[in-house]
Order: C-alpha cells, then structure tokens, then sequence
C-alpha cells in the first residue's frame, strides 16, 4: 500500500485540500492510503509527524502545500492539477523504490 | 452529444471565421472564452490609437495648433459615435475610465437623505453594490434587496413591492455577469418613471451583446465599459438623460467642467463656491480633467467594427454558442449549470459547478490540459455568492462567456473538455 500526504497550512495553503484528499482516495481506492495533514502556520511543524519530517529531510521544499508519496516529495509550493497529480503519482508509484 | 453536434442554438448569420483574423490575441491555438471579464481587440482599434499616439499626439480642447485641432475632432468624433451607438445625444454621454468608475460618479452626483432607500439585486457585481453601499452609509439611507433567486429570473411584479415612498434610486444590472440572465430593463423603467425612481443600469455586459437605445428604455443613468467590447481597457460610458446631466450637480469636478470664459461671479476668493459656478456646457460639465483621448478613439473604432458586424448578429451569434452549449452542459453527470434553460433569458454566458471540484481546479485543468481559458470564482457578484444571505450555497463557479469571434468548434471543444474532465474527477 503507497501512502500519499498532503501537507497544507491554514495560512498560505491550498482551501480546497480535503476535496483534493478525497479525489486521490478515490482514484487510488485499494492502492494508497491518502492523509492530509493540516499546520496551524506555515512554520508551525507540529503537526507534522516525526517520522515524515525525517523522511522530508535533505528535499527540496520550496512552500506550501506539499505532495508526498511515500516519504517523496512530488511537488511543493503549488499542487499539479487534478488530471497531472494522477499522472504524477501513477508514474512515480510504477518507479523503483527511492533507497536510503 | 457526438464531437460533431452542432452547438448553435439557432441560426447565426455571423461567420466568426472570417473575423477571427482581425483578432491577433486568437492566433494562438488556445481558446477564449473569457469575454465578459474582457474582449479582445481587433486590429483598427489598435491602429486608431496608434494613428493618435504616432500623429497627432496632442490635448484635446482650446489648443490652437493643427495636432490638438486634430485630436480635438477626432475625440468628438468618437464621442458622437458612442454616444449614437446607445441612442444617446453627445451631451448625454461623459467617459470615465470604467463601468465601476461610471456608477460611481452617478452615486456621487445623485442626491440621498437620510431614511431614503436605494433598491439593487443579489445579482449585482461589486461595481453596482458598493458605490450605493457606500453612498447609503455616508448618508444614513438603507439599501432594500431584490433576490431574483438562484436562477437569476427577474419577476417585475415582485420587484414592484420593494419599491415606495421612500425609494429614490434602483440601481439594477441589465445583464447578469454571473448567469447571463437578462433584466427586464423597459419594465422596471416604467415602474421606477412612474413612481419618480432614479433608474440606473449597469450594462457592462449589455452594451457588447445587444442593440440598446437608452431613449427607448427610459432609463436614467446607463454604464458600461470599453474593454468588454472590443475597445481599449480605461475607459467606461456613463449615459445620463439630459434633464440629469443639466440640473445635476457634477460628483466630479475640475479642469473642463468650469466654465472658464463665463464671468466670475465669486464676490471674493474666500467665497469661491458652487454656486457661483458656471459649468461648462454639457457634456464637458461632467467630464473632469483630461478625458482617456486615445481610448475614445479606440473605442469609436470598436463602435465600427461592432455595426459593422452588425448588433443583432453578434447577440444571436454569442447567445446561440451559449445556449447550445448549456445544453450540452446539463447532460452531463455531475455538471450543475446556473441559470435558466429558457435560452431567450439568456445572453452570452455559461456558469456551471462540477459535483466535489472546486471551480478553480476545473479552471485550472481547462487552461493547463484543453488551453481553454475561463473564469472561476464569485465573478465579484458577492451577494450571490457569499455571506450570511448568499443566494445560492457555493463560494463560486466557473464561467465560459463568448463572444463573436468565438467558433462552434470552439465550443464543441470547451464541451468535450468539460465532459472528459467531468468524467475524469467522477
């Protein structure tokens, strides 16, 4: 099972995330899990888990929001659109594992 | 509906392929569809302000050599033509630098009390809400509403109920911006004539799309702006009846609009003051400082071009791309289209949500995957879309307008993408 987070901010981040969310959880039923997760401010990082923060670390990140597929970033600071991010995550799900 | 199904809905005897060349913005292959927010503009009217700027670049008015006598003419010239193109005489007619601009000048010149009420519709755009919003905070009036529902289908019989003793001004879009509907202008002139009702008219989206003689609307005030109809961006029309234009104080004053070959008669300069005023003679009593010259011009060129083309065809030319693709838009699983199906209340416009997609990712995806380029959002119409008392329970939509260089096949494409995208995010 993949997993794909969506990191937002209430400040500067996308207002519609969660139909977003629900968009990839419904094209992606039965392959990836999908979890947004929602900081308070944009340098506001607790909400953010530890371990995606450690698996974040050393990418580039240029703003807010953020799409991740399995601890890789995809893209940051703007969203693709709908129809680019399936292509996007569908390409990146079918390319060899990122090794540590 | 199959790629080939025709879109027009009814005839047209306007080719837009043989305009399209006119129009260099529409070399590229993307599509346009965002006229109402603002037209392109064809080749002639470019080349008339140029021919300004390279020729005879000079202030209009009291200049006493050959290039402001020149530019003199022809800004009257254009003055006259855009005057002639509503059914206005020249005197009735002061430019601004837009619809918004316009409005405003008539909130600021019409006299309002205390307790006197201002009548407008959810339906407005910004321009036609806050300059009266403002005016009635200013002057303690209390603004009434009339919510024409979530289809935006005008009912003069309801209307009429909001007016009375009280009511001094009703200020109405002719065309909606958001859903294309169309008020009934001559009706509610009648009933704001017969009740003394100041009767102003946003028709930013009226004037590009349909023949109008104000004389024989009756109303008081008209407005409308360039750039949505093929002229150039920064300059608007305000129309007012003459009776208006001559008894009225300007809300705007300066260079131009005093008199200055008329007698001073201030007993002093500590009492310079209004009424010892003689204005200028109309329609220079309005028009403040320097008028947008090389937008007159270019926007006396868009007027030749448009009747050139021909009024009545460009209304049934955009109004039947509108119509047909509507219906094709309603077919479509998912696809909520705003606004009536009855396709002779309509005017140029198509506004539609997709079920669980946010306007502006339908926006997005139509411009970045189909290059086909639409509005998303509330389109500024806030009381319809937003607070407490919004007529409809959705932030926003998006919005495809058309024009009469727009094509069928542009609009089969527009409805191909909406269905592929529809089907997509389903």
């Amino acid at each position: 099972m993949h997993e794909i987070v969506l990191i937002n901010a209430r400040c500067e981040g996308d207002p519609e995330i969660g139909k977003f969310a629900d968009f990839l959880r419904r094209k992606f039923e039965g392959q990836a899990q999908v979890e947004v997760v929602e900081m308070e401010t944009c340098t506001d990082y607790a909400a953010v888990p530890p371990a995606l923060i450690e698996q974040l670390a050393g990418q580039q990140i240029d703003g807010i929001p953020v799409l991740v597929l399995n601890g890789r970033v995809l893209s940051a600071g703007t969203l693709p659109n709908w129809m680019d991010s399936l292509e996007t995550i569908t390409a990146a799900m079918r390319a060899p594992a990122r090794t540590a | 509906m199959t790629a080939t199904t025709p879109l027009h809905h009814g005839a047209s005897a306007l080719d837009p392929t043989r305009l399209r060349s006119d129009f260099p913005c529409l070399a590229s292959e993307s599509v346009y569809l965002d006229s109402v927010a603002s037209s392109l503009t064809p080749v002639s009217v470019v080349e008339a302000m140029n021919e300004y700027y390279f020729s005879y670049r000079a202030n209009v008015h009291r200049g006493s050599y050959d290039a402001s006598m020149m530019a003199s003419e022809q800004y009257e010239a254009a003055l006259a033509k855009v005057a002639a193109f509503i059914g206005a005489d020249p005197e009735e007619v002061v430019f601004t630098s837009n619809t918004t601009l316009a409005l405003n000048l008539a909130a600021l010149s019409l006299p309002l009390s205390a307790g006197d009420e201002i009548v407008l519709s959810t339906l407005e755009h910004t321009s036609n809400m806050a300059p009266w919003a403002l005016k009635a905070y200013q002057v303690g009036a209390t603004i009434r509403w009339y919510n024409p529902g979530p289809e935006g289908v005008f009912e003069i019989d309801d209307f009429v109920k909001l007016l009375n003793e009280r009511t001094r001004i009703v200020a109405l879009t002719y065309v909606s911006n958001v859903l294309g509907t169309v008020y009934p202008v001559e009706a509610i002139a009648n009933a704001c004539s017969e009740r003394g009702i100041v009767y102003v008219v946003d028709a930013a989206q009226a004037v590009p799309h349909r023949r109008i003689d104000v004389h024989a609307l009756g109303c008081d005030f008209l407005a409308f702006s360039g750039h949505k109809m093929l002229g150039p961006t920064g300059i608007g029309v305000l129309y007012m009846k003459r009776e208006h234009a001559e008894t009225l104080m300007p809300g705007i004053a300066g260079g131009g609009t005093i008199d200055t070959t008329a007698e001073c008669r201030c007993p002093s300069i500590d009492e310079c003051g209004p009424k010892y005023v003689t204005f200028s003679a109309l329609p220079d009593k309005w028009q403040a400082g320097t008028p947008p010259i090389a937008e007159a011009i270019g926007l006396g060129a868009a007027v030749d071009y448009l009747q050139a083309v021909g009024m009545e065809n460009v209304h049934r030319h955009s109004q039947s791309l509108a119509a047909g693709v509507a219906g094709a838009l309603r077919s479509i699983p998912g696809i909520q289209v705003y606004g009536p199906e009855e396709a002779s209340l309509l005017s140029s416009i198509v506004s539609f949500n997709l079920a669980n997609v946010p306007p502006d990712e339908v926006g997005r995806m139509l411009n970045e995957r189909y290059h086909i380029a639409v509005r998303s959002g509330a389109h500024c119409a806030l009381s319809y879309f937003m607070g407490a008392d919004a007529v409809v329970d959705v932030p926003g939509n998006v919005r495809a307008s058309f024009y009469l260089y727009n094509t069928q096949e542009e609009a089969q494409q527009f409805a191909s993408a909406v269905r592929e995208i529809a089907s997509f995010c389903s």
